[in-house]
């Protein structure tokens, strides 16, 4: 179930109004602060009139808004399903509230507010207010600072120009001042001060009132200052609270969710909000592991998931590099990163603010890529430019999450077709002997019919001919009926091994000795690496298997010619391109090549299949009955011919991989087996 | 011709081979399952010539216990043994144990009637010249009894 469901059902449940937390706007300390700390130690330190080292209108501290990372969008409590810590937040509440009391006092001032910035709507909201006068029409106000100022004579608040400007700022004679914009009648002199994220950026004002003129001035702000800074600690910790409930609550999808899709869709998701992205998108390696495609996205690139659409080659752009190095990538305007190549982001190339990308290391030889896009647009004052080292932890550990649920879901579906197979197969061998005995029953019927219409001719009755004819039509269908379920028990039979150790080669020479003619106009080569790992083997199937494609390649090379058979251990880079990469440990790979005709492009992709077939004999299983066997055995099966470069005119050449068999008995196996046998003997030839 | 006795547990099966070994002429017993097979063998007055038996009924090995029942009975009745197509791995057994062949069922474009006519055909024949051969050795063994009985007396 998707979080926001959950969380309307509770919500529905208990009555209770999702509280919406956007006020706690949305800065994350570099190095997480846990909150027992931030509560015990520091703020209780913090006393208000501890010494102010910095001015905050030290210019050097304050510096501009130019560099400033704020963040983008905000949590909303119904974003997540997460028993969010109802205490603690109104702990930092009461903090926030204390703190307001403790500025307005400090100072002198009789009325005072604290806004903090809503990043999605780009406002200042007012979050606490002191002193008497606030209703909540004046609380509901909102600052907007999300134009860019004009510059103009019109006034847009000191609020705001302290947001725009990052430093603290006073009055003595509002009535006088180009900024003023006031909620009471009676003010005179004013203060606000920027609450400061780490990073710099502004994300909330303290603001206060005094209905004396001429009362704040340069040591008051300083007295400001580490309140301000207590202020933006707690509402640090707040987000960091949030954001690690969203995790935890992901965390618990990753162990409840049983279908893929939509857990993937929903960590997506998720990771747009908790890292304030406009887009995150997964991207994984295809199955030839040559590209990544895009798998899931939240934001822009959403339509495009799963329509292979969306690629990139590896090392291509700043996504293709992730996959080819495994490391992460965080940037700001990537238009300033050679490696940017500006494919497929998620908006124009200008209004990218900020690009991070982590590597998903599943089973695939190459990791897949989570990214997640920042646009550059909202408010201009609060919107961050890049994504911290804190946004990257996080990104890495879906990440890390994402490739273990990819990874079990792709275990979990192998074992279920691995029963699924093992029932059908035990079911069809059933239903084939069944069928097969009554097929046995009605051929003698049919035999007894024909024998009694042998008796008769057409003068002794005169529907003879027909019954004849008619008899000869069903004789046919019964014996096509008979060749179907034959090759359809042996398909079925196939896949139903009885393993022992086997040696592969030695299934080979054995197989070769006798499938191949011991007169035959086709060179035999076999080229036997030795010392290979035992396998796991049914060595009769497996000799049929392999028997299959001898008698396959001895039947296209009527005029003679050449097999050569091969066996080694699989290389890694070829077993990748050649399967799905669902190999774990050494991998032995037999080759048969031929220069018979070999297959068209289509027809190696239909080879395999049922009852496809070339030659005249037989009904067409005999690929596919090789396939069941080898796969069976855990192994993969395919065709390359004319893929190989250095000899173009090769024929048929087919693949087979089989795992290899790991553990004691192949230590013992390779210790007893000590003759190494010639690597090439060449039989046959005429 | 010959005495058959056939048991196999398919009536379709039971009823096609009954009438074609009828018209080849032999004399057919039918038994739908390996206990009424085995019964047959030790009630029948004389022993059968030929026991044609599928493999599979009761249980997997029902082919061989009939091949016991039979051999049993008579040392020399031939055993022929109907086995699925593609599944003789018991019906080997069975010829290890003394049967005469095995005759797979569904054999693709093969006409099995035939085959097992020929069969059983082939099996009365060994089973005459075995008959003959004892015959022959008894024979034998009396001409020396009665020799030795002479050269003695």
């Amino acid at each position: 179930m998707l979080l926001r469901n959950r969380l309307a059902r509770d919500a529905v449940k208990s009555n209770k109004k999702p509280q919406t937390l956007t006020l706690y706007s949305n800065t994350v300390a570099p190095n997480p602060i846990r909150r027992a700390t931030v509560m015990n130690n520091s703020l209780s330190s913090l006393p208000p009139e501890t010494a102010v080292s910095q001015p905050p209108n030290d210019s050097q501290t304050m510096g501009s808004l130019s560099g400033a990372a704020l963040p983008g969008a905000a949590f909303e409590r119904d974003d997540f399903d997460v028993e969010l810590s109802q205490t603690s937040l109104a702990e930092a509440d009461e903090i926030l509230k204390a703190t307001l009391e403790e500025a307005m006092n400090a100072v002198g001032g009789n009325r005072a507010f604290l806004a903090l910035v809503d990043t999605v709507s780009g406002e200042l909201a007012l979050r606490f207010t002191a002193g008497l006068g606030w209703t909540d029409d004046i609380r509901r106000l909102r600052v907007n600072v999300q134009t860019a100022p004009n510059g103009g004579a019109a006034r847009r608040g000191i609020t705001r120009h302290v947001v725009v400007n990052g430093r603290a700022y006073w009055t003595g004679d509002v009535s006088q001042d180009p900024h003023y914009i006031g909620f009471f009648d009676d003010v005179k002199s004013e203060i606000a001060v920027p609450i400061l994220a780490s990073g710099g950026g502004v994300i909330g004002v303290i603001n206060i009132e005094s209905s004396e003129g001429d009362v704040f001035g340069e040591q008051h702000a300083r007295i400001l200052a580490p309140l301000t800074r207590r202020a933006a600690i707690i509402v640090a910790m707040a987000e960091h609270q949030l954001r690690e409930e969203a995790l935890i609550a992901i965390g618990r999808d990753f162990n409840s969710m049983a279908d893929l899709d939509a857990l993937i869709h929903d960590v997506v998701e998720q990771a747009t909000k908790i890292l304030r992205a406009d887009d995150c998108s997964l991207f994984l390696m295809d199955e030839a592991a040559e590209l990544l495609e895009l798998v899931a996205s939240h934001g822009p690139l959403e339509a495009q998931a799963g329509q292979h659409t969306a690629k990139y080659r590896i090392g291509e752009g700043l996504t293709g590099w992730v996959a080819q190095t495994g490391q992460v990538i965080r940037v700001g305007d990537p238009r300033t990163d050679a490696r940017w190549k500006g494919l497929f982001m998620e908006a124009p190339a200008g209004e990218i603010a900020a690009v991070m990308a982590v590597p998903v290391h599943t089973h695939r030889l190459k990791p897949g890529v989570l990214r997640v896009v920042r646009e550059r647009k909202g408010s201009l004052y609060f919107l961050p430019q890049e994504f911290t080292q804190a946004d990257e932890d996080v990104l890495v550990t879906l990440a890390g999450q994402l490739a273990v649920a990819i990874d079990r879901t792709r275990l979990t579906s192998r074992l279920l077709n691995a029963e699924r197979m093992a029932a059908w197969g035990e079911m069809s061998a059933r239903a084939a002997h069944m069928i097969g005995n009554t097929v046995f029953g009605v051929k003698g019927h049919l035999n007894e019919l024909n024998h009694i219409l042998k008796g008769k001719t057409e003068e002794s009755d005169p529907d003879w001919s027909d019954a004849k004819e008619l008899s000869s039509h069903i004789t046919r269908g019964i014996y096509r009926l008979e060749g179907i379920l034959g090759e359809f028990r042996d398909f079925v039979l196939a896949t139903q091994l009885h393993v022992t150790h086997a040696d592969a080669n030695q299934i080979l020479r054995n197989v070769t000795a006798e499938t191949f003619p011991k007169h035959s106009n086709i060179d035999l080569i076999l080229n036997l690496s030795p010392q290979l790992p035992p396998i796991l083997a049914d060595e009769v199937k497996l000799k049929r298997a392999f028997g299959e494609l001898i008698e396959n390649s001895i039947d296209f090379q009527p005029q003679g010619g050449q097999l050569t058979i091969k066996s080694g251990l699989a290389d890694p880079k070829s077993l990748a391109a050649l399967t799905k990469g669902s190999f774990a440990g050494e991998v032995l790979r037999i080759d048969f090549i031929d220069h018979g005709p070999g297959l068209s492009e289509q027809d190696r992709h239909r080879v395999f299949a049922p009852f496809y077939t070339k030659k005249a004999k037989g009904m067409g299983l005999g690929l596919s009955i090789v396939k069941g066997i080898v796969e069976a055995h855990g192994g993969a099966i395919c065709e390359i011919g004319g893929e190989d470069e250095k000899n173009p005119s090769t024929g048929a050449h087919f693949v087979v991989l089989l795992p290899a068999h790991s553990g004691e008995e192949r230590k013992m196996r390779s210790e007893s087996r000590s003759e190494a046998r010639p690597p090439q003997q060449v039989f046959g030839g005429g | 011709m010959g005495k058959i006795l056939v048991a196999d547990d398919e009536d379709d099966v039971r009823f096609s081979l009954e009438r074609r070994l009828r018209r080849d002429g032999h004399s057919v017993t039918i038994a739908a399952s390996q206990a009424e097979a085995s019964q047959a063998i030790e009630d029948a007055p004389v022993p059968f010539d030929v026991v044609l038996t599928d493999m599979l009924m009761e249980s997997p090995n029902s082919g061989v216990e009939v091949l016991k029942s039979a051999l049993g009975r008579d040392v020399f009745t031939e055993v022929v043994v109907l086995t699925a197509y593609g599944n003789v791995g018991n019906a080997v057994e069975c010829m290890k144990m003394g049967a005469f062949d095995y005759v797979e069922k569904n054999i693709p474009g093969v006409d099995v009637y035939e085959l097992i006519s020929i069969k059983i055909e082939q099996a009365i024949d060994r089973r005459r010249s075995s008959l003959a051969t004892v015959r022959r050795l008894e024979n034998f063994a009396k001409v020396r009894e009665f020799e030795t009985h002479n050269e003695g007396g």
